[in-house]
């Protein structure tokens, strides 16, 4: 059983506010969850939705169709009808809609004057359909109820949602019976997670105890996660008058001692560029997490693309390696940005997070974290001895690690060619021993990168690639495909840089290959034409600031055949 | 007890023969050995610029990071780390033009850094272009029919944004230096030394001779706590430039203020087996 419940109206009329509860109360009911939130780049007004993807069997996307409405405004009604499936639901007012003709699937549902009547504010009505939409798919209202007491800190707030809450859930009731119903199943432990608390949840596991950051959408989300557990767990968050200095600062944070982050979008990657290529050359550990949007420039600000990837892999000045991960999902991205603190530290290089607003902005179920896998590895040298050399050249090309403050040591770098005191030198054969030492550091980080997961038969017929959040839609799609009997892999990559390769090698023979992106340029398939020679000549891609679904791959996929 | 000795090293300066660095560097040594601290406890931390070679000439811990974000590194590892006394050092193009948002940010921020400016009103490095500093009118192989920009006022604007403590000493003045690098060390808060200092190279207005026809010091009757009268006296330049203490204002510090390092300082603070059911609970 699977049912799509959207949810739409303008910025300020509390979408995000119920469909996060909402959410929390179909996982509660024991249903497997996805909620992608589409926005515009404004404060009031506009049209944002939600959709609430609900099914008793695991899923991993968003997808098209719409079950239910719950439209907020007339605006809802009129774009997004079309998409309603045969036995689809509209929750609306006709206060708001009065041109809405009517049909039994239309249900007028008074939300404003409930919610003034009992709530004593219009903002409320999102409350009253979160409460019909409950009595009309038959839910357990208490669940509801216990949900609102628990986001509301405030008692008196927290009763007037709930009392408007149950006057749409009587109203609603009042409605008579419908084929669509999700019954309380169970209770269980699954978790329901976005990406910007999966990668934020990942760095306070790490340690990671300065983020300095200048706010830009979608990485800020990462950044108030951060500040809203930085009481509890003593993290500094710092809002820098720039990207400029929010990655100086966070190097000067690693260099102190502490396992240190910075968030940003493209743009502000963009100015952080310089400050990227510093940490190559002082060998300072850094993790920088980069939520894509839309570019060129300020671009979609709210929306989706994977228009960063090459940019990434090749930005800052001079040749220094680093490590680039691009999370599939939600349960990844927690485990790969503690693997990203690890890695920074062990190889003293910046590591890379590079997901996007889908992924940062949509919640997924899973069936949990499991924390005693973690481990903590700040590789510092213990032993120092009286003749230390932050800069020392050694054949893994990493040099023993110090923080600054023991007595009897000196810790030293440079922006400038150093020598391995880390004093600044013009010495050209220090100069190309330091270079190769810098790279070698680069080789070894490739025995770390984690081969990509494959899903299909040992050698189909077409194979599908793809990387980060478009995860999801592709493995429903593919997993589609499988039932239909047609011979279909898929091969997706989550470490890209450095590439790994191994995995790639089992698939030469396969005839056709098809990479699929979030971009116009297929990026993807140009880092693998330049990293292993291999030509793809079928590319899926979409670059209009909206994510991918499973059927849209499925339709474009059989096109390619 | 640590002497110059300590702080000598192998490093040979790159700077011009009769450069006011030198004198710099000499002073700083002694501030450092005056006020007892050990190299390891100091961290210097620096942009580009000739002014910004200046902590690879004596034994300390040491950032030498990008032109004009010294500061930012200087607060980062402070925030993190505030066992160590950080200072950043550059020059007047470093920290006044490149890492001018810096400059003002962190006034406003008040991390209990040190920031000790190589004012020589020009560029040095990249041989003799008008710095913020400049003098109008003054004649550069860029600024080929003189500066039209008027000079930035560090001072003034440091008063504007009621800075902890602002500062201007003289390279010429080996006593006085030293003197206000003390005060700006032991100061709580983030302290602002603007050192005035003839180039021997690329400024031949703003020479030795110069400076030293129009300095004098600010006397004990001059109280650097009223703001006002701080302000007034920013405003003095021509005839003559006040060096001393021009401002200072109890004010709490950022690390005062954030309860995350009240206990002790970040890098210090465990990581390891800290319970993170709670927010797993928050997922549910």
């Amino acid at each position: 059983m699977e049912i799509k419940i959207m949810i739409g109206g303008e910025a300020g009329q509390g979408i995000q506010t119920i469909a996060g509860v909402m959410s929390r109360f179909f996982l509660r009911s024991g249903y497997f969850v996805f909620t992608e939130q589409s926005y515009q780049s404004r404060i009031r007004g506009g049209h944002n939705f939600t959709q609430i993807r609900i099914s008793t069997d695991p899923i991993y996307s968003s997808e098209e169709g719409i079950d239910i409405l719950v439209a907020l405004n007339e605006e809802t009604i009129a774009l997004h009808r079309g998409e309603i499936s045969k036995d689809g639901i509209v929750i609306y007012d006709k206060e708001y809609a009065k041109s809405v003709v009517d049909a039994d699937n239309f249900l007028d549902i008074p939300l404003q004057r409930l919610a003034i009547e009992r709530a004593q504010n219009r903002i409320a009505s999102n409350f009253v359909a979160c409460g019909a939409l409950v009595a009309i798919l038959d839910g357990d209202s208490s669940i509801l109820e216990e949900l609102i007491n628990e986001d509301f800190s405030n008692v008196e707030i927290a009763q007037k949602n709930i009392r408007a809450a149950k006057a749409g859930y009587e109203a609603g009731r009042s409605k008579g019976d419908f084929k669509i119903k999700t019954p309380f199943i169970s209770r269980n432990s699954r978790l329901l997670l976005d990406g910007g608390q999966a990668v934020g949840f990942g760095a306070i596991v790490a340690g990671c105890r300065f983020l300095s950051a200048y706010p830009m959408t979608p990485g800020s989300a990462v950044m108030n996660y951060l500040a809203s557990h930085s009481n509890a767990y003593n993290i500094v968050v710092e809002q820098a008058e720039d990207e400029i200095a929010a990655i100086n600062m966070a190097l000067g944070a690693s260099f102190g001692g502490v396992r240190s982050m910075v968030t940003t979008s493209g743009g502000g990657f963009a100015l952080m560029v310089e400050g990227l290529s510093l940490a190559g050359m002082t060998e300072t550990p850094l993790v920088i997490h980069i939520g894509q949007r839309p570019g060129p420039a300020t671009g979609l600000p709210t929306r989706t693309e994977q228009g960063e990837l090459l940019f990434v892999i090749n930005a800052g000045h001079g040749e220094f390696p680093r490590y680039v991960v691009t999370p599939r999902n939600v349960e990844d991205a927690f485990y790969k940005t503690i693997k990203a603190f690890n890695i920074a530290e062990r190889y003293q290089i910046p590591s890379i997070i590079l997901t996007d607003q889908y992924l940062i902005d949509s919640m997924l179920t899973i069936e949990g974290l499991d924390l005693s896998k973690i481990t903590i590895e700040r590789s510092l040298l213990e032993d120092v001895p009286r003749d230390y050399k932050r800069h020392l050249i050694t054949d893994s090309g990493i040099s023993p690690r110090v923080l600054p403050g023991k007595e009897g040591v000196l810790v030293i770098t440079d922006s400038d060619e150093h020598d391995e005191e880390g004093h600044i030198t013009e010495d050209l054969d220090i100069r190309k021993r330091m270079v190769e030492k810098r790279l070698r550091k680069g080789h070894s980080l490739v025995n770390d990168v984690e081969e990509p997961i494959y899903i299909g038969k040992d050698s189909p017929e077409v194979l599908l690639i793809g990387w980060g959040s478009t995860y999801g839609a592709l493995r429903e799609a593919v997993e589609t495909l499988t039932k239909e009997d047609i011979d279909v892999g898929l091969l997706h990559f989550s470490d890209v840089y450095p590439l790994p390769q191994e995995k790639l090698a089992e698939f030469k023979r396969v005839k056709k290959m098809i990479t699929i992106e979030n971009n116009a340029t297929g990026q993807f398939a140009q880092l693998l034409r330049r990293e292993t020679g291999i030509e793809i000549k079928d590319m899926v891609l979409k670059y209009n600031g909206r994510p991918f679904t499973p059927s849209e791959i499925l339709k474009e996929v059989k096109s390619l055949w | 007890m640590v002497t110059l000795e300590d702080y000598n090293n192998n490093q040979t300066p790159a700077w011009c023969p009769g450069c006011g660095d030198f004198s710099i560097l000499k002073c700083l040594k002694q501030a450092l050995v005056d006020l007892g601290l050990s190299p390891h406890q100091v961290l210097i931390v620096s942009g580009i610029g000739q002014a910004a070679k200046t902590p690879h000439y004596l034994r300390c811990n040491v950032f030498n990071g990008l032109h004009g974000r010294d500061i930012p590194v200087a607060v980062g590892a402070k925030i993190a780390n505030s066992d160590l006394v950080v200072i950043a050092e550059s020059g007047d193009g470093d920290i006044y033009g490149e890492g001018g948002n810096h400059f003002i940010h962190n006034i406003r921020r008040n991390v209990n850094i040190k920031v000790f400016i190589h004012n020589n009103q020009v560029y040095g490095l990249t041989k003799g272009q008008a710095s913020p500093t400049s003098e109008l009118g003054m004649v550069t192989r860029v600024q080929v029919n003189g500066v039209i920009n008027p000079p930035f006022n560090p001072i003034a604007v440091a008063i504007a944004l009621d800075a902890s403590f602002v500062a201007r000493s003289f390279s010429g003045d080996q006593e006085h230096l030293i003197e206000m690098m003390k005060s700006a060390i032991t100061h709580n808060g983030f302290a602002i030394l603007d050192i005035l200092q003839p180039c021997v190279s690329f400024n031949r207005i703003n020479t030795f001779q110069w400076y030293k026809e129009r300095i004098y010091k600010l006397d004990e009757e001059y109280s650097p706590t009223d703001r006002v009268s701080a302000f007034q006296k920013s405003l003095e330049w021509g005839d003559k430039i006040p060096i001393g203490v021009i401002y200072k204002k109890i004010r709490p510090t950022y690390e005062e203020q954030l309860p995350q390092l009240k206990e002790m300082p970040l890098y210090r603070q465990s990581i390891e087996d800290i319970d993170y059911s709670p927010i797993l609970k928050e997922f549910r």
